[in-house]
């Protein structure tokens, strides 16, 4: 009986599907036991740990609110691992707000618990990484707070944005401002990359720019600047109106000032050669040959001086049927052979030619040595002829010896 | 044996009429060159670069020449990309030379280059260096022509030729006449 018992115990283990977990980031098919091995385990510690600190981050801002300044918005993003999704802090004005926000949102929690559910054998954690509703309106208060005080100090930040020239949509739209705080943009399309962005980069080094702003132009560039020349401003003189007279960008303006239109698009692809990528294998039969040959042809048709490529006596690089050795050796052969044929037809006198060409190829046949035809003899009925007559004679002796 | 032999002489003068009503028609074939001069054998060698040079040598009052120059000619615009086919008389002088270096005692032989180089096939005969005789259809010079090609490319000066061998010409290659 309990030898069924334990063998009912010990199924086979179930043939689970392949799994990826995102906390060991592999696959396997262990299935729900997966979460209960140490090395889970541990990862998953790790795991929860670097989002606590992220987390950590966070509630910093939550006692102590600050504006956000436009050009940090791409350093306050965070990445909320139970929801898998992206927080971007566009469009808000206090630091982390956007985080915050989500941070106390109920989906949040039911993500929390779906993910601990699914990866972490215990469910203890889940208030680490929540943010209280009751914290959240605290933060809303100190906010208000913070951005009553500041009201005196609104026009200078509105002074503050216009001078940031980078900034081409808040400066058109400075008339249109009604909060206090500015909404730097809230573009989400993408424009493409107008202007070369190395010199951009070099100016933007320390400071971060804006995920959808649009390119910056050099010449638009204050040029106290580092990395950048004075060449540049020069060269914005001439143009209709600039950032500085609050002109609107060449590539808005309809149609003629735009880069981007059919004409270009066809020039540039023209310019692109198209290349037939066919490179012929170098280790091909003649390769040196043929390169070679294709100079020469190259100069012909340039018309330059071509020197003798084959004079009467060229023979192509051929193997002949009767010789057995290197190439080389069977044209020198044939060459050997023609100079005798030629010493040999001087001496004979004039005659028709296929009766010439017979007779050289008789005279060069008797020239060597008249090749003995001999029947085939194969080694081993040479040696049995031998040794059966050794035998023979052996016998003899013998007999006569006994 | 007769019999066939008559065939032969017949199928070898359809071909022939067919030929010349073709050219007549103006029908578009390519003449394939012939060649019978020492400097257009060199000229043709040395300008064929990258492709497979099909030098047919015999004479056009055989049968089998003829009926090998028409699988040729058909043929010769479907391996254009790769190959360059030419035809040698062998009854001229200056080609005699020729004849001589390649050791061609049977007509008609084929002589396969690249880049110059001379390129060997495996047919399972005894010579190597050539192909003789004709072919049975316009495939196998295709596929023959491929190989080649293929193992040129690959840098192999001699390549097994891919035809069975009831469709390879059988003949007795004898030394100096024996």
């Amino acid at each position: 009986m309990e030898e069924k018992n334990t063998k009912a115990k010990k199924k086979p283990s179930k043939k689970n599907e392949f799994e990826f977990c995102k906390v060991c980031r592999f696959h396997h098919d262990h299935g729900p036991r997966h979460k209960y091995f140490p090395r889970h385990k541990e990862l998953l510690s790790a795991f929860l740990n670097r989002f606590r600190s992220k987390i950590a981050d966070v509630r910093f801002f939550l006692k102590n609110p600050s504006f956000l300044r436009p050009q940090e918005e791409s350093q306050n993003r965070v990445w909320c691992v139970f929801c898998d999704e992206d927080i971007v802090e566009l469009g808000s004005s206090f630091a982390c707000s956007k985080a915050i926000n989500h941070f106390a949102s109920s989906e949040h929690h039911k993500n929390i618990k779906q993910f601990l559910w699914k990866h972490g054998p215990s469910m203890d954690c889940v208030d680490d990484f929540k943010i209280s509703d009751a914290d959240v309106a605290k933060w809303v208060r100190k906010c208000t707070a913070l951005g009553n005080k500041d009201a005196s100090s609104c026009t200078g930040q509105l002074s503050r944005t216009s001078s940031d020239i980078h900034n081409k949509f808040e400066f058109e739209r400075t008339e249109k401002v009604q909060t206090h705080f500015i909404n730097p943009n809230n573009l989400n399309d993408v424009k493409p990359l107008l202007y070369n962005t190395n010199e951009y980069q070099i100016s933007h080094s320390g400071v971060t720019h804006y995920g959808s702003h649009l390119n910056v132009d050099a010449s638009q560039l204050a040029p106290g600047v580092i990395g950048m020349t004075s060449n540049s401003s020069s060269h914005s003189g001439d143009s209709s109106g600039n950032v500085h007279s609050g002109a609107p960008p060449p590539w808005l303006t309809p149609n003629d000032g735009n880069i981007f239109n059919q004409s270009e698009i066809t020039r540039v692809q023209e310019k692109i050669p198209v290349k037939t990528t066919s490179k012929l294998n170098p280790h091909r039969v003649g390769a040196a040959w043929a390169e070679r040959r294709k100079i020469e042809m190259e100069m012909e048709k340039r018309g330059e001086a071509v020197n003798s490529n084959t004079d009467a006596d060229w023979l192509p690089n051929f193997g002949r049927v009767w010789q057995s050795g290197t190439r080389k050796d069977s044209r020198k052969e044939f060459e050997k052979e023609k100079r005798k044929l030629v010493v040999t037809a001087e001496s004979i006198s004039m005659e028709s030619e296929e009766q010439k060409l017979v007779k050289t190829e008789s005279i060069s046949v008797e020239s060597e040595e008249p090749v003995q035809i001999q029947p085939y003899v194969s080694k081993r009925a040479v040696c049995f002829t031998f040794i059966t007559l050794n035998c023979d004679d052996w016998f003899h002796v013998v007999h006569y010896l006994f | 044996k007769k019999s066939s032999s008559r065939f032969h002489s017949v199928w070898g003068l359809y071909i022939l009429k067919r030929q010349i009503r073709n050219h007549r028609e103006k029908m578009e074939s390519v003449l394939l060159p012939t060649l019978t001069k020492k400097e257009e054998i060199d000229r043709i060698i040395n300008n064929t670069i990258d492709k497979v040079l099909v030098l047919r040598f015999g004479r056009i009052s055989d049968e089998n020449c003829l009926l090998l120059d028409d699988i040729l000619e058909k043929s010769a615009r479907d391996v254009s990309k790769f190959a360059t086919v030419a035809l040698v008389d062998v009854d001229s002088d200056q080609v005699q030379v020729y004849v001589n270096y390649f050791d061609i005692t049977l007509f008609p032989s084929t002589v396969f280059f690249f880049n110059a180089h001379h390129m060997k096939l495996d047919s399972g005969t005894a010579d190597h260096t050539k192909w003789v005789g004709k072919f049975h259809e316009k495939q196998d010079f295709i596929d023959v022509v491929e190989v080649i090609f293929r193992g040129a490319m690959k840098g192999k000066l001699i390549v097994h030729c891919p035809l069975p061998p009831e469709r390879i010409p059988k003949y007795q290659l004898l030394y100096k006449d024996v």
